[in-house]
């Protein structure tokens, strides 16, 4: 277990951080177990487990195998009808284990209609990125931003809707101005992978009880039935829970909440007041820190503006390879080229960064 | 025998959606070299091929190879794998394994049977190898 945990190198640099910061900032040793907030990090536990649940349960799979039937004649339709899905299901599943699953799906397209992988990838990576941002159980920053400023659940949809409608339009628009060329290709429909309609149907009951238990302020519950469901209906997706990526995320609380405080103590931060402030450098900062480090680094910082901050943050994940686990997933997967992949990705963001611009100038939103 | 014909059936209609996931590379505390490569379908990863390092090219299933002072160039297996990738095929007989219920289909390259793509009994569906997966989910993240 303790080479497990040596392995991780993200581990391992969040413990020099940790450590650095114990010998520099005053105190921090005391306060650092203070800076961590359990209930959202219960709720990661809880939607990790159910996620994969979900994606080991081959629904997803079914879902898209079934679009690839219904659009086997056209790469185009198929492609645009593959990004909803992901939208659509990173609205219930964390972003990243969509992409795990229909990369794959793409990898194979791309060879068979001569598309660029990279190109591919890019889109589910978008997709999922783009679908997640609407809904607090979507990614982890997300849950983040939902407890830390004890939202409703149907609050922080309606509040981010604006925005995955905007980006979405843009995707879908990109993606059908790059597909007009691509041509015409009859696909043999695949095989079903066996789908546990148990488990999928566990996971979505799971899924709609935890979010209840956090609305109720119960998160604590809601992991520990989490885990009795799934020790009894699938003893061996317990051993999925990355326990090296839980400390990540509790050693990420402590050091960036920690660092961000200890600086705006010195001056070297200010308050950010305006919502375009904050939305442009949660956007800047997840080009540095990647995007849960950077709600961590600015979550104390944005005078209560949690949609700003939500914008930014899932804005700035969309553009480098390196910005959310769901692009470095995409691109491991697909065995594209970072540089290729952000042929994509970085006009993509920029044109929703551009729409958001005008519509913050207009004083419409975040 | 219907059933292991629909089995090799699926398995051989499988195989044009298999893509190649990321080299698993294990380093022995005695500096030996062992590298698997996942073969990946619809985000489930199906078997793994034992790669030869010092050849660039698969090893039979049964024979991992364990080599010493080579560095890997994790990029060069994958792109070395894609290339056999296109010379996979699906053998025409299967065998039948009680414990998981299934019909395992080997999938030869060249003269090597090189992996398995198991299919539930009735033929029609495929049956991932979960552990596997689970193992490509945590060299991807």
């Amino acid at each position: 277990m303790v080479r497990e945990l040596l392995r991780e190198k993200l581990l391992l640099v969040l413990l020099a951080l940790y450590a650095a910061l114990c010998v520099v900032v005053p105190g921090f040793l005391e306060s650092s177990l203070f800076l961590v907030d359990y209930n959202a990090l219960a709720l990661i536990a809880c939607f990790l487990m159910v996620s994969r649940a979900l994606e080991v349960s081959g629904a997803v799979s079914f879902a898209a195998r079934a679009l690839l039937d219904k659009f086997r004649g056209s790469p185009k339709l198929l492609l645009l009808s593959l990004i909803m899905l992901c939208e659509m299901t990173a609205l219930v599943m964390m972003n990243d284990g969509v992409v795990f699953v229909v990369t794959p799906l793409v990898t194979v397209l791309a060879r068979l209609t001569g598309l660029d992988v990279a190109f591919l990838a890019a889109l589910v990576a978008l997709a999922a990125n783009i679908g997640s941002s609407a809904s607090p159980i979507g990614n982890p920053q997300n849950i983040i931003v939902w407890q830390h400023f004890h939202l409703a659940f149907h609050v922080f949809v309606a509040g981010m809707i604006p925005y995955t409608i905007a980006a979405s339009l843009i995707l879908a628009l990109y993606a059908a101005i790059a597909l007009r060329k691509a041509e015409r290709a009859v696909l043999a429909p695949p095989p079903p992978v066996k789908v546990d309609a148990g488990l999928a149907a566990l996971s979505l009951a799971l899924l709609a009880l935890d979010v209840a238990l956090a609305h109720l302020e119960l998160q604590v519950v809601a992991l520990l039935v989490t885990v009795a469901a799934m020790a009894v209906h699938r003893r061996d997706l317990l051993k999925s829970v990355d326990v090296p990526l839980l400390a990540c995320f509790a050693l990420m609380f402590m050091d960036f909440r920690g660092l961000s405080r200890a600086l705006a103590t010195a001056s070297l931060i200010p308050c950010l007041h305006g919502s375009l402030e904050v939305m442009l450098a949660s956007a800047a900062l997840c080009q540095i820190i990647i995007n849960v480090p950077a709600t961590l680094a600015l979550i104390d910082h944005v005078d209560g503006l949690w949609r700003p901050l939500a914008v930014g943050v899932n804005l700035g994940a969309l553009g480098l390879a390196w910005g959310s686990m769901a692009n470095i997933i995409a691109l491991r997967l697909s065995g594209a080229k970072a540089k290729e992949f952000m042929k994509h990705t970085v006009p993509v963001m920029l044109a929703i960064l551009g729409a958001v611009l005008a519509l913050a100038l207009l004083g419409i939103y975040p | 025998m219907e059933a292991a014909g629909k089995a090799i059936e699926t398995a051989a209609r499988a195989l044009a959606y298999v893509t190649v996931g990321p080299p698993i590379v294990r380093y022995g505390p005695g500096g030996e070299v062992h590298v698997d490569v996942p073969l990946m379908y619809q985000g489930f990863a199906l078997d793994r091929v034992h790669f030869d390092p010092l050849a660039m090219a698969p090893s039979p299933k049964g024979r991992p190879v364990h080599v010493h002072g080579v560095r890997v160039d994790v990029e060069a297996v994958r792109r070395a794998m894609e290339s056999a990738l296109k010379e996979l095929r699906i053998l025409d007989a299967v065998e039948y394994r009680e414990p998981e219920a299934a019909w395992a289909v080997p999938i030869a390259w060249r003269r090597f049977i090189v992996a398995h793509v198991k299919v539930s009994s009735d033929g029609s569906e495929l049956i991932p190898d979960y552990g596997l997966t689970e193992e490509v989910r945590r060299l991807v993240s």
